[in-house]
């Protein structure tokens, strides 16, 4: 037996844009086991929407994370109207979904990026971010802003997307698929990057079963699970299948977010043929009573807002369980046993967000 | 409303949950909330097919809630969150961080615990 030694790892690493810390128990360079230390940015939001009205608390739950404010929006929305009964107009429903689209497209390009940037490839990393540009393009044009776009309100949505709007959007969806295939055999085909990311940091079915796991993470490890298979928003009148792959390693993981990137895209154009005219919103009046447990797929996985009202304007609690909490035990067992050397890049295969862990 | 919800005692918790763990459910998560008068409410969600059931448990202020994280391995951090947020206590943790997972050493109460409001008559002295 080695000898054994205990190593923090984070929150501030060269490596690492998330604070997260690690204390690795290491033999020698095989990581014995790993614990988890969060808290560093712990900011207390659930206790601030305690204190905030009805319509204040979507602002708050969409500051919970940059990269998927708009479905922290959506999920709260779509708890509360919900709970009170209100119907929400088909336009508005179908354009959920581009707004959530375009999230899960430019977060799955910056997860893309920063995995080429963890395996050395600078290039593909700038091409990655380059193209997440064109995504962030069209959020400003549709929305105004680029990363919190705030379109999201209880009874619809804020702003309409018109027909010029659309042919924007789907010449720059035809652009992106194009650069997404330029790219795509230097993350498939390329020997350096497989031999970073095969077999590496393996997760098995029954092992994803135990932890839990969410989203891309356990679609990887071959559980078919997408809740946007529950017909949320308008999913339940597009056609698509959750996207599984079933090796488990770190490869079959970005398999899984490059492929879905083509899906969203496919989901887009599927939208835009489909969207129907009529009103955006309808007004809310009363305040929500009892509780509810709201639920959306998020670019990194499930996502739960537990919501308890009282018939007053503020609420009672608001839990929100965002998928990387889910991830970490996932992330816990699949470092036992693996290279120190390969701590960094097995971090990132389960897309941390810090920021939503510690909301 | 919240649907497909029983309440249990505590002491059948554990042996419901085992059973959801047999029945092939996936462990959410669990929600706890502050019903004031030093009880609190905890929520285990379990998920199968995409149909969430929920066990719901009240929890007298003091009481020592067993630890599901034995059965599922996902509870760890969970419940290391309700016990630093609520101050409520899990016997058999699997990962104990001894109430400073998410607060640090000076916190000295649980800050998600409801507190006492105090009402002013008028003349009362407000300042101090």
């Amino acid at each position: 037996m080695g000898k054994r030694t205990i190593m923090p790892f984070g929150p501030q690493h060269p490596v690492l844009p998330e604070p997260i810390q690690l204390k690795l128990v290491l033999e020698d360079e095989k990581v014995v086991e790993a614990i988890p230390a969060i808290g560093y940015v712990h900011r207390g939001l659930e206790k601030l929407a305690e204190e905030k009205d009805l319509n204040q608390n979507i602002y708050v739950v969409e500051r919970v994370c940059g990269i998927c404010s708009f479905m922290h929006a959506l999920t709260y929305c779509q708890g509360i109207e919900e709970l009170m009964g209100v119907e929400v107009p088909d336009r508005a429903r179908y354009l959920r979904v581009v707004w959530g689209e375009l999230h899960r497209l430019h977060s799955h390009h910056l997860w893309l990026g920063l995995l080429a940037d963890a395996f050395g490839y600078e290039s593909l990393f700038m091409q990655c971010w380059r193209n997440r540009e064109l995504v962030m393009d069209l959020m400003e044009a549709t929305a105004g802003s680029r990363v919190i776009i705030s379109t999201n309100i209880i009874g619809g949505v804020r702003r309409d997307i018109d027909s010029e709007q659309q042919k924007y959007i789907l010449t720059n969806l035809d652009k992106l698929e194009e650069e997404l295939k330029k790219i795509e055999s230097a993350f498939l085909d390329d020997y350096t990057v497989k031999k970073r990311l095969v077999d590496v940091g393996v997760l098995s079915k029954k092992e994803a079963e135990e932890v839990s796991c969410v989203g891309p993470m356990a679609r990887a490890s071959g559980i078919n699970t997408d809740l946007r298979m529950t017909g949320y928003a308008a999913y339940n009148e597009l056609d698509f299948e959750p996207i599984v792959e079933t090796d488990g390693d770190s490869y079959a993981r970005m398999k899984v977010r490059l492929r879905e990137c083509y899906q969203s895209i496919d989901l887009l154009r599927q939208v835009f043929s489909k969207i129907p005219e009529g009103p955006i919103s309808v007004p809310v009046k009363g305040f929500p009573n009892g509780e509810i447990v709201s639920r959306v797929e998020q670019p990194r996985g499930e996502v739960l807002y537990y919501i308890k009202a009282n018939g007053t304007k503020n609420l009672d609690r608001l839990r929100i369980r965002t998928p990387t909490f889910s991830n970490i035990p996932a992330l816990m067992k699949i470092l036992q046993g693996a290279d120190l050397a390969e701590v960094p890049l097995l971090i990132l295969t389960i897309d941390p967000c810090i920021s939503c862990t510690e909301r | 409303m919240l649907s497909n919800t029983r309440e249990i005692r505590i002491e059948d918790l554990r042996k419901e949950v085992a059973e959801y763990k047999f029945k092939g459910y996936r462990y959410v998560t669990s929600s706890c909330s502050d019903l004031g008068e030093g009880k609190f409410d905890i929520i285990y969600h379990f998920d199968k097919d995409y149909n969430l059931e929920n066990l719901r448990i009240t929890v007298e202020e003091n009481q020592v809630v067993p630890s599901i994280s034995d059965i599922y391995f996902a509870a760890v951090l969970v419940e290391n969150e309700i016990k630093d947020l609520y101050g409520i206590n899990f016997e058999g943790l699997l990962v104990d961080y001894e109430g400073k997972f998410l607060i640090t050493e000076d916190v000295e109460e649980a800050p998600m615990r409801k507190k006492p409001v105090v009402k002013l008559k008028k003349g009362d002295n407000q300042v101090g």
